[in-house]
């Protein structure tokens, strides 16, 4: 080494041997001694200083002339040189106790006190993780626990540097049985259930080796880390090893599994990172679980160990565990034994145990491959087709690939769901505007619309071209006045029209017959809807009755009219509608007809007009309307109007008609006498013309 | 009441049936009573027997071949074993005999035997004589059992005597790897398993009928432990 670092050949060989002239190579390190003559001249002078201990240490001896002779063989500088300053590092405290210095013993001790406090946030951690059973255990377990907690740390402080891992291991799992017959056997656990005591023995278990985790962990006095580097070198030459050598079933291209082998990866490299043995147990059985999880799916049942055991190696290879084996024995040595000899822990232990010595022990012959074959894919020289890395690659394709399609297939899905609705709110428009329509046509065809010229009102005095088709006014002829009663009826008519004289101004003639029916008839237009006129036609009706009911000259046919009339009186609902109509025509028709009659006879217009039975019907809606006006007759006072109401017909209808014809005559005949008569005739006629045209 | 927890180890050559046998008794307790296991290689089941409760911690150990070196780990630290066998093929007879003698050197416990002839279903195809298995099982001081796995036949009894036997085991010597314990927690869930507590008849006649393998069991067993 020495001579490595100058090979300058300025320096003379001789120099660099030993002072001692021993014939070995000295360093500058040593004082110019080699490595054991140095040692010698220490020991000497330790001897001198203290002058007690007299020779040395055979074992000492022997390791540091083994030390010397020793070439770094299979490893880098860097690991050999890490080795000697652990081996310096365990021999120092040896040394301490051969020279029961307090000095270095307080150091040593200070040392340890710090590298407790380094673990402190996890042993607060751990602390607040048990809270809630210390919560439930009473005052004096809890100091038990604590008092055997420190017994036990300071007992392995104390003895760390003196004896080996296995001895350290003896005393831990010593301390675990008598803690546990403790706990047993002692009166303060008396009430504390089985539970609570495993718990309490894994609290004591996780804290302790918390705390001495620095210094149990791959112990420098141990071959761990070599075994440790090893393993890593192994694993990493079987890289190319894949699910198919292994025989186990792993679909690794399958995406869920995938995601599994990786949560497994992660679980057991997580395991390095645990600190107390049963939480590296932990690590080991939720991987073993995930391993299981990702059988489940791939053989589709309950995993059994036949392809557990290659799935679980297949794992230890792919995940390639920092310092597997320095953690696998600091669990076998400080791990509870009767944890990791039963239980579900145990059991998944065993199986990383088994699939750490099956890698160590891998061969052509285990993996079914001749040998060849396994030498060069060991060298390096011929990569399998599949390896795990190309595999995850693939995978890592084929994953993005089938995210994306699946991710289409959501559009198209999405696309084509959007379209059949485009397509469906485009057919209900159709289907829509075609039953709006349909609908409208036939609303029209049931309803045409006839639009029918409007009614102008009639001037009488214009010079009407309809007026020409009128039968020509009737001449007024001279007649003798025969009848005073004729007179009479006229100046009864002014009477009326003083009377009344608004109702002359619009329709002048109308009212001067206290039963016309076109009065009635217009009434009926535009009134009678309401209810209330409904209840008059029904009074006058009964008034028609009462009247009826007088007149005993009244012939029973008409009378049964009258009646049936009475039940027949229209609802509300039937007034309402269309029902007035043909009480607004029919009258009239069979008014026209009367008066053809009165007209055909012209010549015997003085004689009293023809009584005719009408339709009894049509007379009984003039009746109901005409006899609005009672109080007409009285008014006048006339017999005359009473006797035509009375006695003179049977049907006021036709012989009001026939009346009117009379009294025109008979006013016609009067108007010959005099202008004033002359007028009133005019405004009679046009009168009669107006009620003609409204009826029309 | 009193708990034993016994590791039961299940050996024998590749394609015996191990497996079949140990996943047609976990399918069975898996609808039976609820267990969070997910797979069937490990398990673990409780038999109520007389006052007695015993869990079984059931190894299931791998069966390929390459695997058979491993088979020291697993068995180490096991309080019984059942020794399975294909009565149809002759040499797994042979290779059961191995693994007794394996078991016999290997293992410094008390050691609950038992022999298992599976496939009955393929009785036509018998090629190991039931009085020839009996006479061995007889010999290295556990019990014979037949069973089919495909059939569903027998495997119960396999596991319910082996409980019995290890109560019996208790009682009798002092056994550092059986861990006995009084579990007075009532509420700690109590899963009746087999014909153990549902007829208490069958169980004691079971029992009675294997008392005499068991005593012959504890002659041997005296050669066996160290």
């Amino acid at each position: 080494m020495y001579s490595t670092k100058n090979p300058s050949l300025r320096i003379n060989e001789a120099d660099l041997k030993c002072k001692n002239g021993c014939g070995y190579y000295g360093n500058a390190e040593w004082e110019g001694y080699c490595s054991k003559c140095h040692h010698e001249h220490i020991q000497r002078e330790r001897i001198k200083k203290s002058g007690g201990l007299r020779g040395l240490d055979h074992g000492e001896r022997d390791f540091v002339g083994d030390k010397h002779t020793r070439s770094p063989v299979g490893f880098s500088k860097f690991e050999e040189k890490k080795r000697q300053q652990a081996e310096k590092k365990t021999k120092l405290p040896k040394l301490s106790v051969f020279r029961k210095s307090s000095s270095s013993k307080d150091s040593s001790r200070a040392e340890q006190f710090q590298e407790l406090s380094n673990a402190a946030p996890e042993l607060e951690k751990l602390k607040q993780d048990y809270h809630d059973l210390f919560s439930l255990v009473s005052q004096s377990v809890q100091h038990d626990v604590c008092r055997f907690i420190t017994s036990l740390n300071t007992k392995i402080l104390k003895n760390a540097d003196l004896v080996s891992v296995e001895e350290l291991s003896e005393i831990v799992q010593n301390f675990y049985q008598v803690f546990a017959k403790r706990m047993e056997a002692n009166v303060i656990y008396a009430d504390v259930s089985q539970e609570k005591k495993e718990m309490l023995l894994d609290y004591v278990e996780k804290y302790v080796m918390t705390c001495l985790y620095t210094i149990l962990f791959c112990p420098p006095s141990t071959a761990d880390e070599e075994k440790d580097l090893s393993i890593q070198n192994r694993i990493r030459q079987l890289n190319w090893v894949n699910a198919q050598h292994l025989d186990c079933r792993i679909n690794e291209t399958k995406s869920e599994v995938c995601d599994l082998v990786y949560t497994a990866i992660s679980d057991m490299l997580g395991m390095d990172s645990a600190k107390a043995p049963q939480d590296k147990l932990n690590c080991v059985v939720r991987c073993c679980r995930n391993i299981f999880l990702l059988l489940q799916q791939s053989v589709g049942g309950p995993a059994s160990a036949d392809e557990f055991l290659p799935a679980l190696i297949f794992i230890v290879l792919k995940a390639n565990p920092a310092r597997l084996k320095s953690n696998i024995n600091y669990v076998t040595r400080f791990c509870n034994a009767s944890r990791l000899m039963s239980g579900e822990g145990g059991y998944y232990f065993t199986n990383l145990c088994c699939a750490v010595s099956f890698i160590e022990n891998l061969t052509a012959e285990s993996l079914n491959m001749a040998v060849e074959e396994f030498e060069q894919c060991m060298s390096g020289e011929v990569a399998p087709p599949s390896t795990w890395e190309s595999t995850l690659m693939m995978c890592e394709g084929m994953h993005l690939m089938y995210e994306q399609l699946a991710m289409l297939e959501d559009m198209h899905n999405r696309y084509s769901s959007f379209v059949d609705g485009a397509s469906g709110l485009k057919e209900e428009m159709h289907k829509f505007k075609s039953d709006i329509t349909k609908e409208v046509a036939l609303v029209l065809a049931r309803t045409p619309l006839t639009i029918q010229p409007k009614k102008a009102p009639t001037d009488i005095d214009s010079e009407n071209p309809s007026c020409e088709a009128l039968p020509a006014p009737i001449v007024p002829q001279v007649v003798a006045r025969q009848l005073g009663l004729e007179l009479a009826t006229v100046k009864k008519i002014e009477s009326t029209k003083d009377l009344q004289p608004d109702s002359r101004a619009s329709t002048p003639p109308r009212d001067c017959f206290s039963m016309s029916p076109p009065f009635g008839l217009n009434r009926s237009l535009d009134e009678l809807i309401t209810p209330d006129d409904i209840f008059a036609a029904q009074e006058s009706l009964s008034f028609v009755q009462e009247l009826t009911s007088v007149n005993y000259d009244i012939d029973l046919s008409d009378l049964s009219t009258e009646n049936s009339y009475a039940e027949d009186v229209p609802t509300a609902d039937e007034l309402r509608g269309g029902v007035v109509l043909p009480l607004e025509t029919r009258p009239t028709e069979d008014l026209t007809q009367s008066l053809l009659d009165t007209a055909e006879s012209p010549t015997g217009g003085l004689l009293p007009s023809p009584i005719k039975p009408v339709c009894t019907g049509e007379y009984q809606g003039f009746a109901a309307q005409g006899c609005q006006i009672p109080s007409i007759p009285c008014d006048t006072g006339d017999t005359q109007s009473l006797k035509f109401d009375t006695c003179g017909t049977v049907d006021p209808g036709s012989s009001q008609v026939s009346v009117v014809g009379e009294t025109v005559d008979s006013v016609a005949s009067d108007g010959r006498s005099g202008n004033k008569t002359e007028e009133t005739l005019v405004q009679i006629l046009s009168g009669i013309m107006t009620t003609f045209d409204t009826l029309f | 009441m009193r708990t034993i927890e016994g590791k039961i180890v299940v050996l024998g050559a590749q394609g015996v049936g191990k497996t079949s046998l140990v996943v047609r008794y976990v399918g069975k307790m898996f609808s039976r009573h609820m267990s969070p296991t997910i797979g069937a290689s490990f398990f673990t089941c409780k038999l109520n027997v007389e006052d007695m409760r015993v869990k079984l911690q059931v190894w299931d150990t791998a069966g390929q071949e390459r695997f058979r070196s491993m088979a020291p780990m697993y068995y180490r630290n096991a309080n019984a074993a059942l020794i399975v066998f294909d009565i149809t093929q002759y040499y797994t007879f042979e290779a059961m005999k191995v693994w007794v003698k394996e078991l016999q050197r290997n293992v410094v416990e008390c050691l609950v035997l038992s022999v298992v002839g599976n496939k009955t279903d393929l009785e036509s195809q018998r090629q190991v004589p039931t009085e020839e298995a009996v006479q061995y099982a007889a010999s290295i001081g556990g019990s014979y059992f037949e069973s089919s796995a495909l059939h569903d036949e027998g495997i119960e009894d396999v596991f319910l005597s082996t409980a019995i036997r290890l109560i019996r085991l208790s009682r009798d010597s002092v056994c550092p790897g059986l861990r006995i314990y009084d579990s007075s927690d009532p509420a700690s869930p109590i899963s009746n398993v087999g014909k153990g507590s549902l007829s208490e008849g069958s169980v004691q006649n079971q029992y009675s009928l294997q008392g005499t393998s068991v005593v012959h069991a504890e002659a041997e067993r005296t050669r066996m432990c160290c």
